[in-house]
């Protein structure tokens, strides 16, 4: 695959034919935030960085899925928020594509008895903090509760929540976090059009390319050279780690 | 500014709303009935007395009464608008705002939607007595507009005068609209500016989604105080003299780079929102507005059509029939209080099919909150 010259216009035309084709599924309550998300970046001065926030996009879903606990949940809404910024992607010039980065999923269910509510954090590690010493701590890492959850002051029943582990994960824009939201928590018979429209798929592809090729490619350049490609710093893998788990010396 | 009133009522009976609307030195308005053919009506408006009016205010069922020539009139307001409209466009006449006043059961029975866009703006007689003073602000509001609109379109003020603001950090999508509308007749971008900038929220915002966006109890004493720091992001722009309203760009603005708070404004909950304010602009008679029981969030960001209480957008429930809005536009929603028991079914009827489950659900889980049979 070639890389594609990476710039704001670039960001821009992706973000809105996706949420062009988002708004035709009828799969979010209300679109306008991506539009206003794309629109901003073309009014971005020329620089070598881009940032957006996108908050509160709502997804309805009627019933419930198989391996629901409690099982009476009649109707859920996942709420996905996004503050992400990072740089344009220079040909075979590898390096950690973001700045910033964190989303918020809420999932927030009526029941008859009730209204319940978890969430999910997905953060950029911030550096060296007291605890990141003790527990490990991926570059890019999914925490089930958060401060969201915490902050929401509702019972959890009989469930204890840590916020270990840290799961990593590739990292993710408005793109990769919708279509993560779309994958994991829409029925496939819902979403089966809108992942087979094109814009789609070429955001989607967009996004990974620029997200995920370094990420994966930094990676598996701990076992294999990835020629013709420089990685920004020598020992670039552990830019993600720490997720090898002999390399412990390192920290 | 002068309007003239077409009306079959007798001038008694018109007389009521003329007395509700005039304003010394401000507005005078001259009462008439329609001339009894269309062909009169025709002259009317080409003639020299006609060109001196500022706008027209008309009755939608002109046939009720017959005139005092006794002649009944057998057209309605809404087919006069249109030949004002096709005069105006053939450069025959000058352009002029126009308004229709009607009662409320005609409007309903008689009025054809597809009409509206002949109007600047529709009056229910029925509840005029209740907003004399607004009315009249809108109506010099509609009077200074179309002259400042018909200046912009012949070069003679900026875009920059048009709306009152430098145009450099407006939403593009926006601006192109308005340039594109330029070639076009006055009442198509006065139509534009007014119903699609001015009361749709998005760009510019009303009194109540400020004190919402800014976490505050629009009731308390300190919001007069917040209100006037805001004054450099009032909207001074066409139709300003009718129509409160503040710039969200601004406003945001003033947030980051005026009173640095940290955090976005979107994310924080009233209370934190209140706190800096109070801190920073050391107003202490200011009171964070709250939320409901059956609400997750205080970070307001709305108001309730129905019953104008602040939610967050989380909170609410989309209004049905905006599929149809331009990108900017804010969407309406209605609290799940409202959504349950409905205090205002003029502002909205249906909830957005995407959001009717959730409804259900909701009805479901608090079967005591619905209205009384």
């Amino acid at each position: 695959m070639h890389a594609l010259p990476d710039n704001k216009y670039q960001i821009a035309s992706h973000l809105n034919a996706f949420a062009t084709v988002l708004e035709q599924s009828s799969l979010l309550v209300d679109v306008s935030g991506i539009y206003t998300v794309a629109n901003r970046l073309f009014e971005e001065p020329e620089d070598s960085a881009w940032q957006y926030s996108c908050d509160k996009l709502k997804f309805p879903v009627n019933g419930t899925m198989s391996g629901c606990i409690p099982q009476n949940v009649n109707f859920y809404e996942v709420i996905l928020s996004i503050t992400v910024g990072g740089f344009y992607v220079v040909e075979n010039d590898y390096k950690n594509p973001l700045e910033q980065l964190q989303i918020d999923i809420e999932i927030a269910a009526l029941t008859e008895s009730g209204e319940l509510y978890s969430t999910w954090h997905f953060d950029k590690h911030k550096g060296e903090t007291e605890e990141a010493s003790y527990y490990c701590h991926p570059e890019y890492h999914w925490t089930f509760g958060g401060n969201l959850m915490e902050g929401a002051n509702r019972g959890y029943g009989d469930c204890i929540i840590l916020p270990t582990p840290r799961i990593a994960y590739p990292p993710m824009d408005l793109i990769l976090s919708v279509d993560f939201v779309i994958q994991n928590y829409i029925s496939l018979e819902n979403r089966r059009k809108l992942m087979q429209a094109p814009e789609y798929r070429a955001a989607v592809e967009n996004s990974q390319l620029r997200l995920w090729r370094p990420y994966f490619a930094s990676l598996a350049s701990r076992w294999h050279a990835v020629p013709d490609v420089s990685f920004g710093s020598e020992r670039s893998y552990h830019e993600y780690s720490p997720l090898i788990p002999f390399e412990a010396a390192y920290r | 500014m002068k309007y003239l009133y077409i009306d079959d009522n007798s001038v008694e009976i018109g007389k009521g709303i003329v007395a509700g609307l005039n304003k010394a030195n401000e507005l005078t308005i001259d009462f008439d009935n329609p001339k009894g053919s269309w062909e009169a009506e025709r002259v009317r408006f080409s003639s020299r007395s006609f060109a001196d009016y500022d706008g027209l205010i008309l009755d939608l069922n002109l046939e009720e009464t017959p005139n005092k020539e006794h002649v009944i009139s057998r057209y309605k307001g809404s087919s006069l608008a249109q030949e004002i409209r096709n005069l105006s466009k053939a450069n025959e006449i000058q352009e002029l705002p126009i308004i229709l006043l009607s009662a409320t059961v005609n409007l309903t029975k008689f009025f054809d939607k597809t009409n509206e866009d002949l109007f600047d703006l529709i009056i229910e007689r029925d509840s005029i007595g209740k907003h004399y003073a607004k009315t009249t602000a809108q109506l010099i509001a509609l009077g200074h507009g179309y002259k400042r609109i018909r200046a912009w379109q012949k070069d003679e003020i900026s875009l920059e005068d048009l709306l009152g603001v430098i145009i450099k950090p407006l939403d593009s999508r926006f601006v192109a609209e308005i340039l594109a509308l330029k070639e076009s007749p006055t009442h198509t971008l006065a139509n534009f500016l007014l119903k699609h900038f001015i009361t749709r929220g998005g760009i510019l915002i009303k009194e109540k989604v400020l004190a919402s966006r800014l976490g505050v109890d629009i009731k308390s004493d300190g919001w007069r105080l917040v209100v006037k720091q805001l004054e450099p992001y009032k909207y001074s722009g066409t139709f300003s003299e009718g129509w409160n309203r503040w710039w969200m760009h601004g406003i945001e603005d003033w947030w980051r780079n005026v009173l640095k708070v940290e955090g976005a404004l979107r994310n924080l909950p009233a209370e934190a929102r209140v706190d800096a304010m109070s801190k920073i602009l050391q107003v202490d008679s200011l009171s964070a507005a709250t939320k409901s029981d059956k609400a997750r969030s205080s970070s307001f960001w709305t108001v309730c059509i129905g019953s104008k209480v602040p939610i967050d957008t989380i909170d609410g429930l989309l209004v049905a029939g905006q599929d149809n809005a331009y990108p900017w536009q804010d969407k309406s929603y209605i609290s799940v209080d409202e959504g349950l028991k409905p205090t205002n079914r003029v502002k909205w009827n249906q909830v957005a099919s995407i959001e009717s489950q959730k409804l259900e659900q909701l009805k479901k889980l608090y079967p005591n909150a619905r209205p009384a049979r």
